[in-house]
């Protein structure tokens, strides 16, 4: 009986089996899982012995990326949400904003309340989405005439400003959202429609809650508010979008829901969202 | 005195216990069978893994996931179904909240098939019901996974890893078609099902 003579008593042969065991099994381990299964690469010749043991580490230097040439290089966007660009947005200075924001007002209204349902509310955006906007106009990936000789005027520091104080005016499209549509009664079939869509999207068409992006589920970076913004701005965007007029969200993020939704739903959503007429009079 | 000099357990035992020697025999009888169940196991492992391609996703290729759309193997216009020199197939493929890029891929069938994924925010998964494709996709690796498709069809790929509210909706399509019927592809051309 193994427990009666000791344990580490040499003259047990209990733990030496046990060791051994314990060996055994590790060797064969490390041999079938760096020498036998790794070396069988489907739809490829089996690898050497170095080929596998290199793989099995994920050392994979010789098989890499195949170098094929590339079709012509298209980007979305000169924007990366990396930490330089971040700092770049946090260091925005409002009160040097309000300075350059006299140049919208004509278009974009008092405090970046627009009244004209084609031009976009800018109250209230998140800066990190003028921002960016502002970049992709100034380099002409998202094509609009006149935003984009006024985006080129700005510079960076000076777009990350004007971001900075229109984020931080008050009762803009995050507060018409707490009064506006997404509280409502929903007023017919139309909109029951859209209000599933936003907040449930549609498995079957792998199409995403749009709250998951846009709040207040979650919130994805550069994802701009869309409750209090104009219905027809909105519609006008998803056309674009999905007719790829419109391409600079990173990733396609945008374009790949954009492209599933019919026409009548994005006229559905774009009114489910869009600023009710009353609270766009009341902030005359 | 002479108590303490006979072994107890020489003494006839109580009605209900067992000797010893029989404990000891079948606990080596019990032994021998996990170990036999154990092996079993392994060798069902190693011959599936084997026949069937099954593997670990073994590449550890980095990447920086907040840059893919500035240029590389994952930009947005190198994405979808490229055709190699030697007669094998590429698929590229972004794994994002809560989309695969693009939604539809077409692949030939009966062709070696490499799938090259890589996310751009959380951890990702991607299966295709019914073949050994099946892997993680981490933000910050590139995730490589070989197949070859023998039946035509379109097979639906799930997001199978949790990856926040939206993720009931991030679905995907692999469309396999005859040889015959797949595009014929120069080297900077790059192919996918998606309706433009
Ligand atoms: C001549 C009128 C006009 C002026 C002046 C103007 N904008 Fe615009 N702006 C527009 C229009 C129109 C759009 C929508 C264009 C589109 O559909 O792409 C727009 C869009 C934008 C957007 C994108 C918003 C979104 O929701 O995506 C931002 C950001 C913006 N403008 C910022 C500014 C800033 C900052 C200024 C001042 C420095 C300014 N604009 C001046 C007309 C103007
Ligand atoms: C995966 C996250 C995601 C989901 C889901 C999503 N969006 Fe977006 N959406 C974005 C991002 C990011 C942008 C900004 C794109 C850019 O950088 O130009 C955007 C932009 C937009 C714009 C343009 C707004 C503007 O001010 O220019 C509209 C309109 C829009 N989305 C509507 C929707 C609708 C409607 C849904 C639901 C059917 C939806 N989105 C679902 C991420 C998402
Ligand atoms: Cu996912």
């Amino acid at each position: 009986m193994a427990r009666d003579k000791g344990v580490l008593r040499l003259t047990n042969p209990w733990p030496r089996f046990a060791w051994l065991a314990g060996a055994a099994i590790v060797g064969i381990s490390l041999a079938l899982g760096f020498l036998v299964l790794d070396r069988y690469q489907q739809n490829d010749p089996p690898l050497g012995l170095w080929g596998a043991i290199c793989w099995g580490l994920g050392i994979t230097a010789d098989l890499g990326p195949a170098r094929e040439a590339a079709p012509t290089l298209r980007t979305p966007s000169r924007i990366a949400w990396t930490s330089s660009t971040l700092g770049q947005i946090r260091a925005g200075d409002a009160q040097h904003g309000s300075f350059i924001a006299l140049n919208c007002t004509a278009c974009h209204g008092e405090g970046g309340m627009s009244q004209s349902t084609f031009i976009p509310t800018l109250t209230g955006m998140d800066p990190a989405v003028i921002f960016k906007q502002l970049d992709d106009y100034r380099s002409g990936k998202r094509p609009w005439g006149v935003m984009g000789a006024i985006a080129k005027a700005l510079s960076i520091r000076d777009s990350a400003d004007v971001a900075a104080y229109y984020a931080a005016r008050p009762n803009g499209l995050a507060a018409i959202a707490h009064e506006g549509s997404l509280r409502g009664e929903s007023r017919s079939k139309e909109s029951d429609s859209a209000r599933h869509l936003a907040f449930m999207g549609d498995e079957q068409r792998g199409i995403p809650p749009c709250t998951a992006c846009h709040g207040p589920h979650g919130y994805k970076i550069g994802a701009p508010p869309l409750a209090g913004q104009h219905a027809a701005y909105i519609e006008r965007q998803l056309a674009a979008f999905a007719q790829r007029l419109r391409q600079n969200d990173i990733n396609e993020q945008m374009r790949t829901i954009a492209m599933q939704l019919t026409p009548s739903e994005m006229h559905a959503l774009a009114a489910f969202y869009g600023a009710p007429e009353s609270s766009r009079v009341a902030n005359k | 005195m002479a108590e303490t000099e006979t072994n107890p357990l020489r003494r006839p035992l109580p009605d209900g216990i067992v000797p010893e020697g029989e404990v000891t025999r079948t606990e080596n009888r019990w032994i021998a069978i996990v170990l036999g169940m154990l092996g079993v196991m392994m060798a069902v492992i190693v011959v599936t893994g084997v026949t069937n391609a099954l593997h670990p996703p073994s590449n550890v290729e980095i990447i920086d996931p907040t840059t893919l759309h500035l240029g590389g193997e994952f930009a947005e216009s190198n994405l979808g179904t490229a055709a190699e020199p030697d007669g094998s197939v590429t698929v590229r493929l972004i794994a994002e909240q809560y989309n695969f890029v693009p939604e539809c891929v077409r692949v030939p069938a009966d062709t070696p098939v490499k799938f090259r994924l890589s996310s751009a925010d959380v951890i990702h998964g991607f299966l295709l019901v019914g073949t050994n494709v099946n892997t993680m996709v981490v933000p910050g690796f590139v995730a490589e996974v070989r197949t070859s498709f023998n039946a035509l069809g379109d097979y639906r790929m799930p997001c199978h890893e949790f990856c926040g509210v939206g993720h009931q909706g991030m679905w995907a399509h692999v469309n396999v078609v005859p040889k015959g019927r797949f595009p014929h592809l120069s080297t900077t051309e790059r192919t996918s099902c998606v309706q433009q």
